[in-house]
């Protein structure tokens, strides 16, 4: 149980940063990203690649994995994204979709249905080992990760002047466009900063798991899950919901069965939707 | 030449043809003021010299630049910018950061701070709130701090859209107070209101709009506020010249 | 602004033409199975007569009521799923077992939908995903449809393939008239008035839940038949292929490239849709590559679709959801949509009398 409860926290650090990127995206243009899972596999394989063509170094392809989701951002939201977003959320909503759908299948036709995983020599490695409780290095390690990106993008967020302006966007674009702010742009670079995020989380979850084209969705409910219980755009609930989900999934586990783990965590985040839909730790609705 | 020159300008707002044919001066270092009914296409007209809507044709020249196609963030950067109508404050910001905000092209951060201390010495209401979010300021806080955010970016040429609306006749003698040290600075000013009387009283110049086209206008002291009263409500649908 | 008989005069020739070509239409789909060589055509047909019922019924919650869902394939999964038990383990007769399946995914719609209807917009879209998720789940994991290892559906071998044919012409034909009829009826008034300003609407008495969710049991329905239908036709079923986002993909797509909102998108979305899977069939995984891009290129281009392009531009519909609407009907709508609201209250009142 103890061993399930820890598991389930440091797992949470996980599925909080799979959920950044998303919340982020979110957070400034309003823009659910439905592409975001098979964008996360797409980073694992990216590294995956890189990291052959490196001899093995996987914080060097870690590397060029950012940079090329980075360009990929740019791409995505530069020629498609910002075409649609003044058309309401449903189109944007349908063009991500869209991406998911080619990108899901392009994997697939590339690299097969074959599962694969990322060299890491944390993957097999554990902290502690005790009898009550044991944690794995690589959960130990995304935890840490989770925190340190969240308190580092809350620091670029909150004090600097890129970050106000980001801030200054997705509250009222029309006045951040007054003061000076190329509204598009910083779009723009939103969806870079996310890809950036996506990227890492998509090489830790292809250090933990295994992992294949079709997986994509999975992940992007698990994302969703995360932003929605932690608060659409709350880089500080991302932590909360990551780890609500993952106890609920592992308590679900020792409960019920590994069948039925992930059942136990759309409930749960079926329940907040119903109930929350501004997330846990919102305050009363403002209309 | 004028500082701001506007040609022959027409917009659409969807398939409405909400500005007609417009054209406007404004001379440096003067107060201009546009006055017309609810409808008649001011708001309309800001936004479109600020690049926020399309413009479906004619010109807009400030400073010598064309900035008819412009993108907004271009336009702010040459020094023209506008408090909008509704304020619209930054709501999940604080005070501090909605004005910092307002200096977002200026690299300098002490730069940006010298600014910051103009402005809480102009609107010391917003020094004692800094750390408060915007969304729970007053009416007239509000209209100051999109005042104090559009005055960050250091213009050359403000535009105060509705800057009366919703307010109680005290606050609003209190910001017309502080739109005067604004022209002090050395700011041109443009100032959309809805009462005839103030605009005509603080002004240099006036331009009378109804139904998206400029019915009137003419140096305000030498108007006469019947004849602008009739040609705001329409009464008398002749363009005059006073 | 009144729309008197002329528009409708003016418009009658070009009526007839459109009934002679529905005549047409429908009598060629009951004559295909007799031509010689016509067995490709039909197996396809049936094909592109469940994908537009799907297509109907996802247009109409996407399209006209404004609930956008990613998860309709949970009905094709309880309804290929109630096929399957229904007719082997309780040896009922399929049609019934079909229509059972329908039953049950407007009851597990009601009880779903007091928590779905409490999202809106992309919260619904991911909240009825993250159901058919979970009822993938559950099912693999039930001993009922025997978990994960899926059924043989034994019991509709004896249907040849011109049954089955004719079994989908039915539902699709049913499918259009079932949307084009709600659409024609107070319940399609009341949704293009919430769609217009739900506000407005609500304030003259349209009961925006209510509506909506009427809407949703009939697609629900429908879907639940067509998944039925679906899988009479392939005869053998899995959960993670029934209640798979492929079914949602394939729904989303033809609704969009065809015409979001429009009567024939859905059609002309499922002829795309099917010959281009048909097409591709020799290269499998790149057709749903390409149907992606294909999607994404549609989505920037022609926002409104193939339809709702060709309807903006020049008016044409063959099934016009509205009694009598112009083709510049948003034009005149932006200019004098007020006049036209008051008018709206106007007509509803002297409906009801």
């Amino acid at each position: 149980m103890l061993q399930y409860l820890v598991q389930g926290i440091l797992l949470g650090g996980l599925y909080a940063i799979i959920g950044i990127g998303m919340s982020m995206v979110f957070g400034i243009m309003r823009l659910t990203n439905l592409a975001h899972g098979d964008l996360m596999i797409l980073s694992a394989y990216l590294a995956l690649t890189f990291c052959d063509l490196l001899g093995g170094n996987l914080l060097l392809a870690t590397l060029f994995t950012i940079i090329a989701m980075v360009i990929i951002g740019f791409l995505i939201q530069a020629f498609l994204v910002n075409h649609v977003l003044s058309k309401g959320a449903e189109p944007a909503l349908l063009v991500t979709f869209g991406i998911s759908v080619f990108l899901a299948n392009l994997l697939h036709n590339i690299f097969s249905a074959d599962y694969q995983s990322l060299p890491n020599s944390l993957t097999n490695t554990q902290v502690i080992s005790t009898d009550l409780v044991s944690i794995s290095a690589i959960y130990l390690f995304s935890f840490v990760v989770a925190i340190l990106m969240i308190v580092g993008l809350h620091f670029l967020m909150q004090r600097t002047n890129f970050g106000r302006s980001i801030r200054a966007t997705s509250d009222d674009d029309m006045a951040a466009g007054l003061t000076g702010v190329n509204t598009k742009r910083a779009y723009v670079y939103a969806m870079m900063l996310s890809m950036a995020v996506t990227a890492v989380s998509g090489v830790l979850i292809g250090s933990t798991y295994t992992f294949n084209a079709s997986m994509g969705s999975s992940y992007l409910i698990i994302a969703f899950g995360v932003v929605v219980i932690g608060g659409m755009g709350s880089l500080i609930g991302t932590l909360l919901g990551g780890i609500v989900l993952g106890v609920a999934q592992l308590l679900g586990s020792y409960f019920l069965g590994t069948g039925v783990q992930l059942l136990v965590a759309y409930l749960v985040l079926l329940v907040v939707l119903a109930t929350r839909p501004n997330g846990l730790l919102a305050r009363a609705t403002r209309k | 030449m004028s500082m701001l020159e506007i040609r022959g300008l027409n917009v659409n707002y969807g398939d409405f043809h909400a500005i007609q044919d417009v054209s406007m001066d404004v001379e440096a270092n003067s107060v201009v003021s546009l006055i017309g009914a609810n409808g008649a296409g001011k708001s309309t007209l800001i936004n479109a010299i600020c690049g926020v809507n399309k413009i479906r044709s004619g010109s807009v020249t400030f400073l010598g630049h064309d900035i008819t196609k412009q993108k907004t963030s271009k336009i702010v950067s040459l020094g023209l910018t506008s408090s909008p109508e509704g304020s619209h404050c930054f709501e999940k910001m604080t005070i501090q950061d909605n004005l910092l905000q307002g200096a977002y092209l200026c690299r300098s951060g002490k730069e940006r701070r010298k600014r910051l201390d103009e402005i809480y010495e102009l609107f010391p209401v917003l020094k004692e709130k800094s750390k408060q979010l915007a969304t729970y300021l007053s009416g007239g806080q509000r209209q100051m701090l999109a005042i104090g955010r559009a005055m960050m970016t250091q213009p050359k040429l403000l535009i105060c859209d509705e800057i009366s609306l919703g307010l109680a006749p005290v606050v609003i003698k209190d910001i017309y107070v502080q739109l005067e040290k604004v022209r002090e600075k050395g700011i041109t000013l443009v100032i959309v209101d809805q009462d005839v009387n103030r605009s005509l009283t603080n002004s240099d110049y006036t331009y009378v709009m109804l139904e998206g086209r400029i019915v009137m206008a003419g140096e305000s002291k030498k108007m006469n506020i019947d004849e602008v009263n009739d040609a705001y409500f329409g009464i008398n649908l002749e363009k005059k010249e006073a | 602004m009144k729309f008197d008989g002329q528009t409708l005069a003016g418009n009658t020739g070009f009526k007839v033409g459109k009934k002679v070509l529905l005549v047409v239409v429908l009598l060629l789909l009951a004559l295909l199975p007799m031509f010689p060589n016509s067995a490709y055509l039909v197996s396809t047909v049936t094909l592109i007569m469940i994908y537009m019922a799907l297509g109907q019924m996802w247009n109409l919650l996407g399209g006209y009521a404004g609930l956008l869902s990613l998860g309709m394939q949970a009905f094709i999964g309880i309804g290929g799923y109630s096929l399957a038990v229904f007719s082997i383990d309780a040896g009922l007769n399929i049609f019934v077992a079909v229509f059972l399946g329908g039953v049950i995914s407007v009851l597990f719609g009601l009880v779903v939908s007091p928590a779905l209807f409490k999202m809106t917009g992309v919260y619904f879209a991911i909240g009825t995903w993250v159901v058919a998720e979970a009822l993938m789940i559950f099912f693999s994991n039930w001993s009922v449809v025997d978990y994960a290892k899926g059924i043989m559906i034994r019991s509709v071998y004896f249907l040849t393939g011109e049954q089955i044919y004719y079994i989908a012409v039915l539902l699709g034909v049913i499918s259009v008239l079932v949307v084009y009829l709600l659409m024609r009826s107070k319940t399609g008034l009341a949704l293009m008035a919430i769609r217009d300003n739900p506000a407005a609407a609500e304030s003259m008495g349209v009961k925006i839940f209510s509506t909506k969710l009427k809407c949703y049991m009939i697609a629900c329905f429908f879907t639940g038949i067509t998944g039925g239908v679906a899988y009479i036709n392939l005869a053998y079923i899995t959960p993670s292929a029934s209640i798979s986002t492929q079914w949602t993909i394939a729904m989303t797509f033809m609704v969009i490239i065809g015409g979001i909102g429009t009567m024939e998108g859905p059609i002309i979305g499922s002829i795309i849709y099917v010959a281009l899977t048909q097409y591709l069939y020799n290269f499998p995984g790149i057709s749903m590559t390409i149907l992606g891009a294909i999607a994404v290129a549609a989505i920037m281009v022609v926002p409104n679709g193939i339809m709702g392009t060709i309807h903006n531009k020049t008016g044409f519909e063959l099934l016009s959801p509205r009694r009598i609407m112009p083709p510049d009907w948003k034009k005149l709508l932006g200019v004098e949509r007020a006049k036209e609201q008051v008018e709206a209250a106007g007509d509803k009142a002297s409906k009801k009398e």
